[in-house]
């Protein structure tokens, strides 16, 4: 039983010291006795039920063979200390492309009003003070839980680093669990805006209340981490530009999106958007789309991300899409017009990652010359870098928060660090 | 070439004040000396083409600043080691000294050491002179060379020089080497380089640069604007592969000319002179392109553990390629550090090759995601540490090709022109003459005719 979880938890290059394995061993015995079963026998047992498996709190381990197409599926991530984590559980019927929902990802589900309108947001609160809270906008045409693979190896990997650093005795109690705020953006979702203005002033001032919001009900004093994917990296960064988050924000990590290059694309969106099925039978089915025309390739992900992007047709069976792009394309130069020179600009500590090297304009790239920002390139992954690329993309914004949050624990041989 | 400007020469009197030369001759070549009243040594522009020239002499005529300017134009002819002649050092911050010996210019002897220099006053009355031509010096610098008159040359067998020669000749029409003679190179290459110290010892005169970044051509014009290797020595402050589409040729050509020459030119190792660094930026890709499978790539990279990190000239010019180091006080600790490993992902010789000095006091973080960002109290309390005149780093793209920060205590110098093809910068390089006095050449790209297009692949999907 142990050797089946040495060898799932090599996969995502995290090694956790014995004395977790133990606890997880300990903890949920009779869980993994069932994986045990599931993947000596996976195909067979593929479309029967996994019972027992609900409450490790993460969707179906049964993934190995299928997934070989696509390499950057990480390995299942059996750790079943994540319930305990989460304290949530949830049953998972064992379908390949079954849809999984937010509790097994985040801690809560909140409505933010305002006015007319309701916001959706997820929310997993952090451990304490000292804890980073992670506040993630998504992309057009997604949603939150875009963001919930992401989240959940956020605190898995601390959580992993914590034992591995207590092992050996070199930091004891540092490393705090993070908080995630996310939420579903106006026009995606299930969150409710009467207005169809899909302006980045629009979308930058939705999440500066957003964050304002929630920082106040749960009196959070953290330092927060801005991270925004795609279009959400354009609202992130105009928010920190304008200076509209008045809580401390250390950080400000963008997924895949460059002025240039998105300004470039957007002359074949439009043949991209129309090539797209315009609706699926079924719920498995899109998220089957999703996964197989690579969009998102990882298929847990997707699992999570894709069913509230898609909505019952009025008008005859079958899904569709919940957000209509077609309606934002007045918009969509507007969304990243600028952002080169925004984000080289803003204050906080920045990290961009990207899902090619290629995918530079001439600002960034001479941004990134000078040093102004720190620049990680998946080069695997697609555009939905925290979907593709959880584990890594989890590492990197670690790294980012340890490296901007702490003050320097090094004591310089000469001179002393700015305060 | 002596002053008789056959191709065209242009004066202009701007104000009454500037009196502008260009002289044309067969490689066309010019060289424009800006006189900056505020920084130490001297700038020169490079250009191509007469046109360029002529841009100038519009700017000088025309331009806000031309009553301010008394500027010449030269040509530079790229077979004539011009530098060390025509220098005003009046506005040199560094000690200046003058060999008493003609002969000994451009030499790597022994009696370089500082305790032997003359005082710095003999050279005061050199300032403003005008530029003299090299050719009215008779002096033929580096004609004893090649003629086996190197002691470290030696070592190299008739036969193996042969090859090297061989090889020098097929990567400056830049083609590749094969495979075998990759891992031969890199062999000897390891000889020479394991020899070299973390703070390697270089003697002036010397000209130092900067990124290079695979631009093969742009080398190449490097080469003809300072001079050919040996004649002139040569400093490279790192970052030879990853970006630019030439990077086998180019480091190819820079390991090859230091096997052959090993005491005219110093390579150090940059940030991207790793493994992790070359899988991301496209040096890996090249090999993988190039050579069908990665063991040149793997060569390479092993090669670069044996590259020294810092170099320093004459005990006064500290040449690295980042910057400095919180766990770096003196220049001793750099020679305890075991340098011939993968570059790390923190720790002092990590910070060497990736930090950066920034405008603002005291340490910082360094926004790159490693290293530190250094500011001007703590460059000046390394330099007085170590008794040192000038840190001379590469690492930042400039778009003057040279910048100086922290009150001329740090100079970056950047030699790729039109990084990456698209960053519209000027290069630079900087020449130290045996004075230690400074000089900077700025160029653009050289046109490359079959250069492949810059294309990149549009995303499919960017909302």
């Amino acid at each position: 039983m142990s050797q089946l979880h040495r060898g799932m938890h090599k996969k995502p290059g995290m090694f956790p010291p014995k004395e977790v394995l133990e606890e997880v061993d300990a903890g949920s015995g009779s869980d993994t006795e069932t994986e045990e079963t599931v993947e000596c026998t996976e195909e067979e047992e593929e479309q029967d039920e996994t019972d027992g498996l609900g409450d490790l709190g993460m969707p179906p381990p049964k993934k190995t063979t299928k997934s070989a197409a696509s390499p950057t599926v990480p390995a299942p991530a059996l750790i079943p200390s994540l319930s305990h984590l989460i304290g949530l559980e949830g049953k998972q019927p064992s379908r390949k492309y079954a849809p999984a929902e937010w509790p097994q990802y985040f801690k809560q589900k909140i409505s933010v009003a305002r006015d007319n309108d309701t916001f959706n947001v997820l929310y997993t609160p952090p451990d304490d003070s000292e804890a980073p809270v992670y506040v993630f906008h998504h992309g057009a045409g997604s949603c939150a839980e875009s963001f919930a693979l992401l989240s959940v190896r956020l605190r898995e990997m601390m959580h992993e680093e914590r034992f591995q650093l207590a092992a050996t005795a070199k930091i004891r109690d540092e490393n705090k669990l993070p908080g995630m705020i996310a939420f579903d953006a106006r026009g995606h979702g299930f969150t409710e805006v009467e207005s169809t203005d899909y302006s980045l002033e629009a979308f930058t001032n939705d999440f500066a209340f957003i964050v304002a919001n929630v920082v106040a009900e749960f009196g959070l004093t953290n330092n927060l981490i801005l991270v925004g994917h795609s279009l959400g990296g354009a609202v992130v960064t105009n928010a920190c530009h304008l200076k509209l988050i008045q809580h401390p924000v250390i950080g400000l990590a963008v997924l895949d999106v460059v002025e240039g290059t998105a300004i470039e694309s957007l002359a074949s969106m439009q043949q991209i958007l129309n090539s797209r099925p315009k609706s699926f039978p079924t719920v498995e089915k899109g998220i089957e789309w999703t996964v197989q025309s690579h969009t998102i390739r990882n298929r847990e992900s997707a699992c999570v991300s894709v069913p509230p992007t898609l909505i019952s047709q009025h008008d005859g069976p079958g899904m569709t899409w919940r957000t209509d792009l077609m309606l934002t394309k007045p918009y969509w130069k507007g969304w990243f017009t600028g952002l080169s020179e925004k984000f080289i600009s803003c204050a906080p500590a920045k990290l961009l990652i990207l899902a090619g090297t290629d995918r530079l304009d001439k600002d960034l790239m001479v941004g990134q010359m000078q040093g102004k920002y720190q620049l990680i390139v998946f080069q695997e992954s697609g555009h939905f870098v925290q979907e593709d690329a959880p584990d890594k993309t989890a590492l990197s914004l670690i790294d980012f928060w340890k490296r901007n949050d702490k003050v320097n624990k090094t004591v310089p041989l000469f001179g002393a660090f700015r305060a | 070439m002596g002053g008789n400007g056959q191709n065209g020469e242009i004066k202009v009197s701007g104000r009454g004040k500037g009196r502008i030369w260009l002289f044309g001759v067969k490689e066309k070549r010019w060289r424009a000396r800006i006189p900056d009243k505020t920084a130490p040594g001297l700038a020169f522009q490079v250009a191509r083409t007469g046109e360029k020239a002529r841009d100038w002499v519009k700017t000088l005529r025309f331009g806000p600043q031309s009553s301010q300017w008394s500027a010449q134009c030269k040509h530079v002819d790229p077979h004539t080691p011009l530098r060390h002649n025509h220098i005003s050092r009046a506005r040199c911050r560094h000690k200046s000294f003058r060999h008493p010996h003609p002969s000994h210019r451009h030499r790597h002897t022994p009696t370089h050491s500082r305790i032997t220099r003359p005082t710095r006053t003999a050279t005061m009355e050199d300032s403003d002179v005008l530029m003299r031509d090299i050719n009215d010096d008779g002096l033929k610098p580096m004609d004893a060379m090649g003629a086996g008159g190197e002691g470290t040359f030696t070592e190299l067998t008739p036969t193996t020089r042969g090859q090297l020669d061989a090889w020098i000749a097929r990567l400056t029409e830049c083609q590749p080497l094969s495979e075998d003679d990759v891992n031969e190179l890199c062999n000897m290459a390891k000889g020479v380089l394991q020899k070299e110290e973390n703070v390697q010892p270089v003697h002036a005169p010397v000209t130092i640069c900067g990124d290079v970044h695979g631009q093969f051509h742009d080398l190449m014009e490097l080469f003809k604007i300072g001079g050919p290797c040996p004649d002139t020595n040569y400093l490279f402050m790192g970052d030879y592969v990853d970006r630019g589409y030439y990077s086998v040729e180019t480091v190819s050509y820079l390991v090859a000319m230091k096997v052959r020459y090993p005491n005219r030119l110093t390579i150090l190792r940059g940030n991207h002179e790793s493994r992790q660094i070359t899988q991301v930026y496209g040096f890996y890709d090249e090999c993988l392109r190039k050579y069908g499978n990665a063991n040149v790539w793997r060569a390479f990279t092993s090669l670069f553990d044996y590259f020294p990190v810092t170099a320093l000239v004459e005990n006064q010019i500290f040449c690295l390629h980042g910057g400095l180091s919180p766990m770096i006080e003196s220049i001793d600790n750099i020679r305890e550090l075991n340098r011939f490993q993968e570059v790390p992902h923190d720790g002092p010789m990590c910070d060497l090759l990736w930090s950066d000095p920034d405008d603002r006091g005291g340490w910082g973080m360094s926004p790159r995601g490693a290293g530190f960002t250094f500011g001007a109290d703590i460059s000046e309390q390394f330099n007085h540490t170590n008794n040192l005149s000038l840190i001379s780093r590469a690492h930042q793209l400039v778009m003057e090709g040279f910048s100086w920060a922290h009150e001329q205590q740090v100079v970056t110098i950047f030699s790729a022109p039109n990084y990456c093809y698209r960053c519209g910068n000027q290069a630079a390089i900087m020449e130290v003459d045996e004075n230690l006095s400074n000089s900077f050449l700025q160029y653009d790209p050289c046109p490359r005719p079959g250069e492949p297009s810059v294309s990149r692949r549009t995303p499919d999907y960017f909302l």
